[in-house]
């Protein structure tokens, strides 16, 4: 398995990155009934990113196949064949890739007809109306993907409408999507860090108070954020699921926990309970 | 009832293998069609044209810019594209070709890379690759399916396939009956001699310029419908496999090249499924290129062995 820097002590990411994104994809789609789940990611992460939602799927019994991919993508078409050749009708394909990828899979599924003879999944890059806009409705009610974050409403929430401020007056060309939600809660607690310290802030108080981040509640996040002086981060570990519907994004489903097949999950619930990060 | 036609190569079922064969063939037209200019630009001026994929690629995002960003009719667009090839390329053999015409082939080569490197570099100033969306420029006959052999095949797959068909067979008789087709015939063979005898050499190698440029247009036009994406880079050196369909044909002969690139085409797609040599896929046009060559050297080597002894 790939060392990746984001599972060491020194990083709490405010999302749940690739690999539990696919596992909550992988969740969703087994839930939903797929028989065999085939999984295609890049393949400068694929070992990280496709080895949760396979544990999900061995878990479940299921055959799953995964598939990296090289970019920039030059055949989707072959590749996507294959992955259905191996998933079968009614079977499960999981996608993950950002919105400059995944088009290119989503478009050869619309070419060769099988957008409605597989069950879709995907992580959480295309959870936007830039994607759902292009690809709705050939795609309405068979997408099953997996978004860390509240949907991209100014409605949800005090935070997220603050965020749809912000990105109106700073950034008005950048379209609101997950990576915009992960930049306004990372500064979100990174301030809520600096305004706790008391006295000199210096890089050991701020080092300290970020530590000392628990329960952070925000209506972009299912859970509260936390830090804690924890071996590894994983605190955005409950995600909800979602769909296109008339060029919309919806919600599928409300949050649901990842699945302790993975050990860090398994780990992170102890750790949750025992240290009260999360209002638990 | 079961059915008689089932059976496996390599391991790999045929109803499974039917639908990389019709990618494929589809690929091997494009890369046909772009060998097909590739050669005839070659054969008239001796300069081997590495910027065929980005002048392809360039015209295809101006299409893009128009189909999505005014309200000209696709069509319109489309004929950019194809138009803009041609132009360009004429644009740099009419500026640099008088310039390079008397140096060997490989600085002539390095000159198109050179061509090719600014273009590439115009595209990611004008239209940076990734972020948050992808570009598409899919083609119209992409919606209107058929089922041939129980395999789905688009309109667009058929159209690459016979376009490149057509345009060999077009340029053969082009090449035999005309009098402009002569004369690039005439300076393929001996350039000077075909001076001294009064081509003009200069309109002759701006007619194939103009055509070998329309050729990359209409692979650039077709090239990102097929492989769903209008990202220039991929586009770019995906026409690198049309210079091992050239290198088949040996730079000298359209019909040769033609099979080369639906062989190139071919090979690639074919070994998809196989998931041992899957990776290696992307190799596949250049192995081809180094067999063919070999085989078709073959006599050569038999002869010069002779002479030798």
């Amino acid at each position: 398995m790939q060392a990746e820097c984001y599972s060491t002590p020194s990083f709490a990411e405010v999302n749940s990155g690739p690999r539990y994104s696919n596992v909550g994809a992988a969740q969703a789609l087994i839930k939903a009934g797929a028989k065999k789940l085939a999984i295609a990611s890049p393949d400068t992460i694929s070992a990280y990113a496709d080895g949760g939602p396979a544990l999900v799927a061995k878990a479940a019994g299921i055959p799953v196949k995964i598939f990296p991919t090289h970019l920039p993508v030059t055949d989707a078409t072959s590749q996507l064949l294959q992955m259905y050749q191996f998933a079968g009708d009614g079977g499960g394909i999981l996608i993950d890739f950002t919105p400059d990828t995944a088009p290119a899979f989503m478009k050869a599924a619309e070419a060769q007809g099988i957008v409605n003879k597989v069950l879709w999944g995907s992580s959480t890059p295309i959870a936007n109306t830039l994607m759902s806009s292009q690809f709705s409705p050939e795609f309405d009610g068979h997408l099953w993907i997996d978004n860390e974050f509240s949907n991209v409403d100014p409605s949800v929430g005090p935070d997220s409408a603050l965020m749809f401020q912000v990105l109106s007056k700073y950034a008005p060309k950048i379209a609101p999507q997950a990576f915009a939600q992960m930049g306004y809660l990372d500064g979100k607690f990174a301030v809520n860090a600096l305004m706790s310290i008391k006295g000199a802030i210096t890089a050991k108080s701020y080092n300290a108070a970020v530590v000392g981040l628990k329960d952070q509640k925000t209506d972009i996040l299912c859970k509260p954020f936390y830090v804690g002086n924890l071996a590894y981060h994983i605190p955005n570990n409950t995600n909800i699921i979602v769909d296109y519907k008339n060029k919309n994004v919806v919600v599928r489903s409300g949050c649901t926990n990842f699945q302790p097949v993975d050990k860090a999950i398994a780990q992170t619930r102890i750790w949750e309970k025992k240290y009260h990060l999360n209002g638990q | 009832m079961t059915n008689v036609l089932a059976f496996s190569v390599f391991g790999v079922e045929w109803q499974f293998l039917k639908p990389f064969i019709v990618i494929g063939l589809a690929f091997g037209g494009v890369y046909a069609l772009s060998g097909v200019g590739l050669v005839v630009l070659y054969r008239a001026t001796g300069v081997l044209n590495v910027a065929f994929g980005a002048i392809g690629a360039a015209g295809a995002l101006i299409a893009y810019y128009i189909v999505n960003h005014t309200s000209w009719p696709n069509w319109l667009a489309y004929t950019v594209c194809v138009v803009f090839g041609g132009v360009v390329n004429l644009a740099y053999g009419m500026v640099f070709g008088p310039a390079f015409a008397r140096r060997d082939a490989l600085v002539k080569m390095m000159g198109t890379l050179g061509l090719a490197l600014i273009l590439l570099g115009l595209m990611a100033w004008r239209a940076p690759a990734g972020g948050a969306f992808a570009r598409f420029l899919p083609l119209g006959t992409s919606n209107t399916h058929y089922v041939i052999l129980k395999t789905t095949v688009s309109l667009t797959q058929i159209i690459s396939i016979v376009l490149a068909l057509v345009i060999t067979i077009a340029v053969t008789i082009f090449l035999r009956v005309t009098n402009l087709g002569t004369a690039m015939r005439a300076l393929a063979n001996d350039r000077e001699a075909s001076a001294m005898l009064g081509v003009p050499v200069r309109r002759v190698e701006a007619a194939a310029w103009f055509g070998s440029g329309l050729a990359c247009g209409a692979a650039g036009l077709i090239l990102p419908d097929l492989i769903t994406s209008l990202d220039y880079s991929a586009l770019t050196f995906l026409v690198i496999s049309s210079l091992a369909a050239a290198l088949i044909g040996r730079l000298r002969s359209l019909w040769v090249t033609f099979l080369g690139g639906m062989a190139v085409g071919l090979a690639q797609s074919v070994l998809s499924p196989y998931a041992r040599v899957s990776a290696y896929r992307s190799a596949a046009p250049f192995v081809l290129a180094i067999v063919a060559l070999l085989y078709l050297s073959r006599r050569r080597v038999v002869t010069m062995s002779r002479t030798a002894n």
